[in-house]
């Protein structure tokens, strides 16, 4: 006998939020249901329109998808066209006050993709691509789901089943409703006036700006790697910018984020020494994103699910990744095991913590790179071994792998910290750093 | 390579990995296509067409032993590899990703199953089916018609002081009955000569190529071979340019050897019948004698 609580033919998904984690949802959801047998609907509320240039069509991050995504998505069929890749990276430039390196993947492919998660930046000039979250969006509705450009703003119980209204009007009563709306909308509200223990996530801002060059000068200057910055300032715990067609989208991460940080970061002597000129930088786009950082406790219960940036995420990083594995894991619990608040529980929270306990394992990681940018020794002692290990052919390439897979977020925080306790690595970075020590000093600026 | 890019850029004809390569890495093709080639001895002969969005080169990674074909791109073409140790990893984690594999393998076996069954039915109706080398032909022709987009096909047989061909069968839009071919003359005397199979998709171009009122463009031609002896030569051609693919070739080489042993057993038994009559006669004369 089945549970009540399991969806059947006919049953009805709506998801709150059609960015990645609402399509990777319906993606898997249908594919599962297929694959089971299962006729199931599933209606993407989403009023955005990801084709507008901007910040009206953008759901505002970095753009950047790691090389474990693009890889695990090719092996579910989904593999990104040109169209939607801006760049293809295939480098990470870590940036100093004491000097950069350049750390190459592995396989010298490009293996991590730029792209613009709305129509691109406002005002865009130069070639034509589409939307990362479009093409998603795209996607999902090829598989089977409905797409309803229409904003939910309450849903409420009907005989224990949920009602999605807009403006008042009765949209759909839903078999299961996941909410996989981003921070910097409204919707977190809907979901907390559910009154099933929701409550958003505590967030902090971050700083996203998009700067239009030609094609050569980004060629030149920037490449196809993503440039990282490690400098000792106050506020501005990390930077990186990001080549992408004929912009360059820059991300900074630290405390007391303003609009004016943006222009503190370019006026900083590194960051303005690897720029075309040294003229003042007016952004095409720019925007004030809000970003996870302690997730909520209670994400779930009978018929409703939140997922996503809107749940749990990754740290900083990597937030379509966990977009991803968030998304699949809610979609397989739901056809898998049913709706109800225990089959959560048992599967999807599985995933769900799993990322909470891997962003404490990040948050070590982020304290310990802060020590390093505040301190010239260990910052030119991991600067030697990196680039000792680059110049050499062959051998594990231990620092420059671990910092690969940090900046980039392409494996969990915890691995990226297991690796660091290796002997050697340690043995090396000791031996590079006695060796610095003469150059001596440390200290925060400003 | 365009900005937009990922993977890795092959150029066409370029190869991805070599048949006896050692590898631990699979593919998963981005754009372009990339064709499965296998060597024999009348070249590479290619067995499949990957095309984008497919994985590849996924047979290593699970039996750990050396390629088993080539991979060259077909066209322009990009690739995205995935190694061993990480695809492992991550199916580890989620073993649904193994779902796309496995949906690729089943592909794959279902279509050689198809192969395998359309093969062996030919062979079979084409072997057992048929006494004479006249009906053979014909079947021969029709079924290559039906399988082989061609204006022109014909079956050329040695004759008997084994030095020319001449056309046994034809059909097509003007089949051309009498021409005859000395060994190692024109493009059917030279598949004659080697018994290697040609497949020619601008035949003007080569020096063997002799043209007749027909205004042939394309050429494939395949030996009938029975053992170590080459009866003749089947001949498909076309007033198009690129008309023939390697598919055809594999297609046609397939069916041609299952009806060089038919040929063969029609021209034994033929022989043996004329023998017989001649034995017949021989003996009813000395009875009258």
């Amino acid at each position: 006998m089945h549970s009540p609580l399991t969806l059947e033919d006919g049953a009805r998904i709506a998801v709150v939020g059609g960015g990645p984690t609402g399509t990777f949802f319906s993606i898997f959801a249908l594919k599962m249901a297929r694959m089971m047998g299962k006729e199931i609907t599933v209606t993407i509320f989403e009023p955005k329109d990801f084709t507008r240039e901007g910040p009206a069509g953008c759901n505002r991050c970095g753009g950047l998808i790691s090389e474990i995504l693009i890889q695990t998505l090719a092996l579910e069929g989904i593999v990104l066209p040109g169209s939607v890749v801006q760049k293809g990276i295939d480098s990470f430039m870590l940036h100093t006050d004491h000097g950069s390196t350049l750390i190459q993947t592995p396989s010298h492919e490009r293996t991590i993709a730029t792209v613009y998660r709305g129509g691109g930046p406002r005002g865009k000039t130069g070639e034509e691509k589409e939307s990362f979250d479009q093409y998603l969006l795209d996607r999902a509705i090829h598989e089977g789901a409905l797409h309803e450009p229409v904003k939910i703003d309450r849903i409420q119980y009907a005989n224990k089943q949920p009602v999605l209204f807009s403006r008042n009007t009765e949209i759909m009563h839903a078999d299961l409703v996941v909410g996989a709306f981003g921070l910097n909308s409204t919707t977190a509200e809907v979901f907390e006036d559910m009154e099933f223990g929701y409550t958003r996530p505590k967030t902090t801002t971050g700083a996203v700006a998009e700067f239009f060059f030609d094609h050569e000068t980004i060629a030149t200057h920037f490449g196809h790697s993503i440039h990282s910055f490690l400098l000792p300032y106050k506020n501005i715990r990390l930077g990186a910018i990001i080549p992408k067609g004929n912009y360059v989208t820059a991300c900074i991460l630290g405390t007391d984020i303003r609009k004016k940080t943006v222009d503190d970061f370019f006026s900083l002597p590194t960051v303005r020494n690897i720029m075309p000129d040294r003229g003042i930088y007016d952004p095409g786009c720019f925007c004030l994103p809000k970003l996870n950082v302690a997730a909520p406790r209670t994400a779930f219960d009978d018929r409703v699910v939140v997922c996503g940036d809107a749940g749990s995420t990754r740290l900083y990083k990597d937030g379509l990744g966990a977009a991803y594995y968030m998304g699949k894991a809610a979609a397989n619990t739901a056809i898998l095991h049913g709706v109800h608040r225990q089959a959560f529980r048992d599967n999807f929270y599985t995933t769900y913590r799993n990322t909470v306990v891997d962003n404490f394992f990040g948050k070590y990681l982020f304290l310990v790179t802060d020590i390093y940018r505040r301190n010239k020794v260990l910052l030119k002692g991991m600067l030697s071994v990196i680039q000792n290990e680059q110049g050499r052919a062959g051998g594990k390439k231990l620092m420059s792998s671990m910092i690969w897979d940090m900046f980039t977020g392409n494996k969990k925080f915890k691995e990226v910290v297991l690796s660091a306790f290796d002997c050697r690595l340690l043995l090396g970075l000791c031996k590079h750093c006695i060796t610095n020590m003469t150059c001596g000093g440390n200290g925060e600026k400003r | 390579m365009k900005n937009g890019e990922l993977g890795k850029a092959l150029a066409n004809g370029e190869y991805l990995f070599r048949e006896g390569d050692q590898s631990e890495v699979m593919y998963v093709v981005q754009e372009g296509k990339i064709g499965i080639t296998k060597s024999s001895d009348q070249g590479d002969i290619t067995i499949a067409t990957i095309n984008a969005g497919e994985v590849f080169g996924e047979m290593s990674l699970f039996d750990k032993m050396a390629r088993s074909a080539s991979a060259v791109a077909d066209g322009d073409a990009r690739v995205l590899s995935i190694d061993r140790k990480k695809l492992f990893t991550t199916i580890s984690k989620d073993p649904t990703l193994a779902f796309k594999i496995i949906e690729t393998l089943s592909k794959r076996v279902r279509v050689l199953d198809e192969e395998i069954i359309a093969i062996n039915k030919n062979k079979s109706a084409v072997v057992q089916s048929f006494f004479t080398v006249d009906q053979i032909c014909d079947f021969v022709l029709t079924t290559l018609s039906d399988i082989v987009h061609a204006d022109n096909t014909s079956i050329m047989l040695a004759d008997t002081d084994g030095k020319t061909l001449s056309i046994k069968s034809a059909k097509g839009l003007q089949a051309e009955n009498k021409m005859l071919f000395e060994k190692g003359g024109g493009i059917a005397g030279s598949v004659f000569e080697t018994g290697r199979a040609v497949i020619m998709n601008r035949a003007e171009a080569d020096m063997r190529f002799q043209p007749g009122e027909l205004q042939i463009k394309a050429i494939l031609c395949v030996p009938l071979a029975y053992r170590d002896e080459i009866l003749g030569v089947v001949n498909l051609s076309s007033t198009s340019e690129d008309m023939f693919t390697s598919d055809d070739l594999l297609k046609v080489q397939s069916f041609a050897s299952g009806a060089a042993i038919a040929i063969q057993n029609a021209l034994c038994c033929s022989a043996l019948m004329n023998a017989t009559d001649s034995a017949v006669q021989h003996a009813t004369m000395m009875n009258r004698g």
